[in-house]
This record gives C-alpha cells, structure tokens and sequence, in this order.
C-alpha cells in the first residue's frame, strides 16, 4: 500500500528525475483521486497537468481515464495492459516532437519564400533588361540622328524616341526626291540643250510648247 | 552696363553673320517654323561609327499665307544656282540646286494654287555634306 510518505519521496524523486514509468503512473493516479494529503495539494494540479499532456502519436493509446482516477492498484495494472505507451512525463517531454509539430508550418513559409523570391527576381530582371534595351536604344538614336527636332506650332520637340519615326521618313522622302529630282534635271537638261540648238525663235517656241503639254 | 552693351553689340554681331551666310529662302524657313499652323522637322543623319554628319533635311509644312513669300525667295535665289520650275495640274514645283565647296544644297518647293490663292506647301532644305562623298568616291576608286 502506497504511503503519502512514499508518495512524498516519489515526488522528491520525480523532480530528481530518477522515478521510473511506474511510479510516474502511480503519482498521477494519487494525484488524480480526491484523497490528496494536504501536505501534497500544492502538486496536484501540475501532475494532474501533466496527465493532461498528450500522449506519443505513433503508437495506438486510448487509455480509459475514468478507471485511473480510482486509487485501486488492480485498476492501473489494467490501464497499463491497455496503454501501450505512457503520458508524457517531465523527464520524457521530448523537444524534438515540439520541433516537428512545428516543421510543417515552417516548412510552408519557406516554400512561400522562395517563390516570392523567385517572383521578385523575375520582375527586377525584366526590369533591368528593359532598362538596358531602352539605354542601348538611346544611344543607337543619337548616334543616328543627334541635332533632328520638330517644331510643330510653335512647340519644339527634341525626344528622339518621339519623333525617330518622322525623322526617317522624311529622310527617305528627301532621297526619294532628290532621286527624282536627278531624273527630272537630265531630262531638263537635254531639253535645254535641244533647245539652244535652234537658232530659230518661232521653231524653239513651238518645240517648247510642245514639250511643255 | 558698359559690359551688357558689349556683349549685346557681339551677340547681334555674331547672329547678323550667321544670317548673311544663309540665304532668303533658309532665313523664311527658320522664320515661319517658329510660328503656329505648321510643322517643322530639322532631320540630321550622321554615320554611326564617325559620328560625322552625311545629310541635313529641314521640312516646312505651311499653311496658304506663307507660300506666296516662299515662292518669291525662291524666284530671288534663282540666279545662285540651277533652277527649275515645273507645274502639273494644281501642283507647283520650284528646284534650285546650289554647289558650294563643303556641301551640296537642294531646295525644293511643293504648293498648290489656284490662279493667285495659295492653299499651302511644303518646303524641303537638303544639305548633303561634301567631304563625305569626297571620301565615299575614294573608297569606290579603292575598290
């Protein structure tokens, strides 16, 4: 029969952390009942805490507390033969299960990180990369077309990247035209040869109007 | 005050220069680019590796009031160089082609009239720098 002096040294001995599984059973079942010395009251609530804490989840444990809380010794030995494992003790607390409850959430943050990471360096890449598409541009224009402006009612416009386009056309159209133009000067200037050949002013003005039709 | 004077003195100097080098037809085109109901365009190409200027295009798009002064610098102009007028239906066009030693100058006027009512025109300025070509016929030669 379990004394409350033996529970008294067992509890010594539980904060010693040398009690072993059993008595650990027998502390919680003692302290679980309602006939607690009133030496030991002040533990009760921590033990009854600490049959509280859940029990390892890899192993099948249901264990009938109603039976425990009945100080009679045959009734634990028949929760132990159903209990395949044991409440967490103090001594047995592991951190490491602390630790994994908490990996899985850890897990997901870092996953989300990385894909905003990954996100990010995306967008600061596409960045820079337009940024520098848009510099060499700059300086193929200005190479290009330094000086060009427009002046359109009275505004003048300088952005080469605004008026790049207009600044190529119209240098087409001028080569274009002076093409044209050297087309137009040699037909010119054979007509006027031909026509300072002809002594005869009546015969020069009728080829001239004819030419002119 | 004595050196704000000075310095107004050169400055009108200096733009008077600038302005005989130009003829009447440049000086118009300058001035009416300035004012509304128009578009200017001053197109420079240079060559990419030396930066030089191969070509200078100026452009004036003008309405029907400015053509009349237009038409008559270049009538003015005509004995400077080569010139040419020819008519199509509506459409005039004046060419005076003017050689100096540095560059090659072709001004070019397009409007449409009927009888003495000008309806608006365009004017193009081409100025194609000489010592290119100069170095451009060598490199043929080369070749």
């Amino acid at each position: 029969m379990t004394t409350n002096d033996d529970i008294r040294k067992m509890v010594e001995r539980f904060f010693d952390g040398e009690t072993t599984l059993e008595e650990e059973k027998m502390l919680y079942a003692y302290f679980a009942s309602q006939e607690v010395d009133p030496t030991l009251l002040p533990y009760k609530k921590m033990f009854c805490d600490f049959y509280a804490l859940p029990f390892d989840k890899s192993t099948n444990l249901e264990v009938n507390k109603t039976t425990i809380l009945k100080t009679d010794k045959t009734v634990i030995q028949e929760a132990d033969k159903t209990a395949t494992s044991r409440p967490i003790s103090l001594q047995t607390i592991p951190e490491k299960n602390d630790k994994q409850e908490s990996f899985p959430i850890l897990k997901k943050n870092i996953h989300h990180w990385h894909w905003a990471a990954a996100a990010a360096i995306i967008v600061a890449v596409c960045l820079i990369g337009s940024s520098a598409y848009r510099s060499y541009r700059d300086i193929i224009l200005f190479d290009r077309y330094e000086g060009s402006y427009m002046i359109v009612n009275g505004e003048r416009i300088d952005d080469l990247n605004r008026i790049h386009r207009h600044i190529e056309q119209t240098l087409a159209q001028a080569e274009a035209s002076m093409k044209d133009d050297d087309t137009y000067t040699v037909i010119q200037n054979a007509e006027n040869e031909l026509l300072s050949d002809i002594n005869d002013d009546a015969m020069r003005e009728e080829i001239q109007r004819m030419l002119n039709e | 005050m004595t050196h704000f004077r000075i310095i107004t003195l050169l400055t009108t100097l200096i733009f008077s220069v600038s302005a005989f080098a130009q003829n009447e037809i440049d000086r118009l085109v300058d001035q009416f680019s300035t004012v509304g109901w128009s578009t200017f365009t001053s197109a420079v190409e240079r060559d990419p590796k030396t930066h030089r200027i191969i070509k200078t295009v100026k452009t004036l798009e003008t309405s029907g009031h400015n053509i009349g002064a237009l038409k008559k610098a270049f009538e003015n102009e005509a004995h400077t160089g080569n010139f040419s007028k020819k008519r199509e239906d509506d459409v005039t066009k004046m060419v005076l082609t003017v050689q100096t030693d540095k560059s090659n100058r072709v001004y070019m006027l397009n409007y449409s009239s009927n009888g003495h009512v000008f309806h608006g025109g365009k004017t193009t300025i081409i100025v194609k720098v000489k010592q290119l070509q100069n170095q451009e016929k060598e490199n043929k030669e080369h070749l």
